[in-house]
């Protein structure tokens, strides 16, 4: 096994109780280290997928790496030593009545020396800026308060991937920010990091690769740039590439494809839009 | 309660006004700071306003002021003046505003409950005491305005994020309100869903002439879809204009921390190097048109 793979899904197939079948044999290799974006319309089998990361759902067919070890006889508790996860909805996962329980409520459960589970806590609540919110009950938090929760919860345990499930939806453009800053920082400590969303500019601005899910198959994979290229499959897939990627290409720039504002503007001046004449009284000199 | 509230006089209102708030304060119960304070501003029939803000600004605060809950069912403490289609919000009982404001709360699968889609929709008419004839007959029509049609004996909870959006509309609708106001409609859904609820509520504003206030924190919805905007931050009213006009407005946007559309970015800094433009193009559309014709000088 290659010592640089994180999670690898070998021909995964998963089909819930009911029947419906909601995976078709994925294979897909993510490394250490990496920063990707599932992306794709609900029901596509984003969120099926990575919650097989950490062992909430055991493949029906085929099989699912962690670390090199399959997850089919893992239980959650010791897969989410390496994987954290953090649900869409952080009220789906919060239920202690202080800051200070919620955190350090997986590492007590996973019986850590009762001084280490204190000092673990206090480096993540200054970590996260939740200090004022120490004995705060949880549900009086506001909800980008209550996400930065969610994500200390995930730290407690200093899992080496994260998996966030749409981790801005609902929140403004600063409560985005904030948790987006968060993320970022993570996959620069080296912890590889996987997103779900709906949000194309964040995949652009922030993710080093995505995975496009449709109809529980992987239906595209590769850098932001290469994905976003290839804005008529996009289109087929009912998603779309971040409005600068579109104008560009609109525009008629080929062989290069733009993701972010700045970039944009560069081409634009450099490229397509005629020198600006300098002002008359520069043009006397 | 404080009671500092009178309703206007139906004369000072000219026909088209529909909303009118005039310095409107509004505390919830134990709490010392306003949430929204001094908001002044009308709407006519058959406008189509974007209410925007970041979180916290109080903008699902305003939302409930438009059909009583606030102050009838929060309690709290209220002031200024209010006039709602014909209705004084204070005073006029619930039901009789809910036949003119249809309020779409956020997270509206919440406020789904019932067995099926028919009583869910019907539910609302119900309540209003109409014969049973003219319930089925405004049921099927909210149905087939959101094209729920054939979805009548299916269970709510069932239905996919986008279709329970537009059955928490179609509920709305059937009790025929001329103003409809949707918190967060899209939030919750994928691009899909997204875009389908705002085709039918444009649909809404553009065929059956029903006033629309819409919050949102997409920009690209408000750029493409409305025709005004109102925006909070920090409990006031501090900017009511056009979508053009905001979002050209960087140190505004700044400061209540919303981002535009990224096409306005990309004219934002072309006019920082010193470009010009005769109107600030908002979609992606005008950007084109825009950029091609100074482009071929």
């Amino acid at each position: 096994m290659d010592d640089n793979v994180a999670i690898q899904c070998e021909d995964v197939s998963f089909s819930y109780p009911n029947g419906v079948q909601a995976i078709h044999n994925v294979s897909l290799t993510i490394y250490k280290g990496d920063y990707i974006a599932f992306v794709g319309q609900n029901g596509s089998g984003k969120t099926t997928l990575v919650k097989h990361f950490n062992g909430l759902l055991k493949p029906t067919q085929g099989q699912v790496l962690v670390f090199g070890e399959a997850t089919k006889s893992k239980r959650v508790s010791q897969l989410s030593r390496k994987v954290g996860y953090v649900f869409q909805n952080p009220d789906d996962m919060l239920f202690c009545t202080s800051v200070t329980d919620e955190i350090a409520y997986g590492p007590r459960m996973l019986k850590m020396d009762a001084e280490e589970v204190k000092a673990k806590v206090e480096s993540i609540i200054i970590e996260l800026g939740l200090s004022e919110y120490r004995d705060t009950h949880p549900f009086a938090l506001s909800l980008g308060d209550r996400q930065r929760l969610a994500v200390a919860c995930a730290l407690s345990l200093d899992p080496q991937v994260f998996v966030f499930d749409e981790p801005t939806t609902g929140q403004d453009y600063f409560g985005s920010q904030s948790i987006m800053n968060l993320i970022d920082q993570l996959h620069q400590k080296g912890k590889t990091v996987i997103i779900i969303t709906h949000d194309m500019p964040i995949v652009a601005e922030h993710a080093k690769r995505v995975v496009v899910m449709n109809k529980g198959q992987v239906a595209l994979e590769g850098t932001p740039e290469e994905v976003f290229t290839q804005i008529d499959k996009l289109q087929s897939l009912s998603l779309k590439a971040p409005q600068v990627t579109m104008l560009a290409r609109e525009l008629g720039l080929q062989g290069t494809t733009i993701l972010h504002v700045p970039e944009m503007v560069d081409w634009l001046t450099n490229n397509y839009l005629p020198a600006i004449e300098p002002a008359a009284g520069e043009m006397s000199l | 309660m404080e009671e500092k509230f009178t309703a206007f006089h139906p004369n000072e209102i000219t026909m088209q006004t529909l909303v009118e708030f005039q310095h409107v304060s509004y505390s919830y119960s134990k709490t010392s700071t306003p949430a929204i304070e001094d908001v002044s501003f009308s709407i006519k029939a058959g406008e189509f306003v974007a209410l925007i803000g970041p979180s916290g600004a109080g903008k699902s605060t305003l939302c409930y002021c438009f059909n009583g809950c606030i102050p009838q069912l929060f309690g709290g403490s209220m002031s200024g003046n209010l006039h709602i289609a014909g209705c004084d919000p204070f005073n006029d009982s619930i039901p009789i505003l809910a036949q003119h404001v249809g309020l779409v709360v956020q997270n509206a699968r919440t406020q789904l409950f019932n067995v099926t889609v028919i009583q869910e929709v019907a539910f609302g008419c119900e309540n209003l005491g109409l014969p049973r004839e003219e319930i089925s007959q405004r049921v099927a029509q909210a149905l087939e305005i959101v094209g729920l049609s054939g979805f009548e004996d299916r269970e709510p909870t069932a239905l996919s994020g986008g279709q329970q959006q537009r059955l928490a509309i179609a509920c709305v609708l059937a009790m025929n309100p001329e103003i409809l106001v949707l918190d967060e409609p899209t939030s919750e859904l994928d691009p899909i869903g997204a875009e389908q609820v705002m085709k039918l509520i444009a649909r809404l504003n553009q065929d059956l002439g029903k006033t629309i206030v819409l919050v949102t924190h997409d920009m690209d919805f408000v750029a493409n879809y409305t025709s005004r905007v109102l925006l909070l931050n920090d409990h006031h009213l501090i900017k009511d204009d056009v979508p053009g006009k905001i979002f050209s407005d960087f140190e505004l946007l700044l400061k209540a921390r919303i981002r535009p559309p990224q096409v306005c970015e990309v004219t934002h800094s072309l006019q920082s190097r010193g470009y010009s433009f005769n109107s600030l193009p908002i979609t992606l559309n005008e950007t084109l048109q825009v950029l091609r014709g100074m482009h071929h000088g």
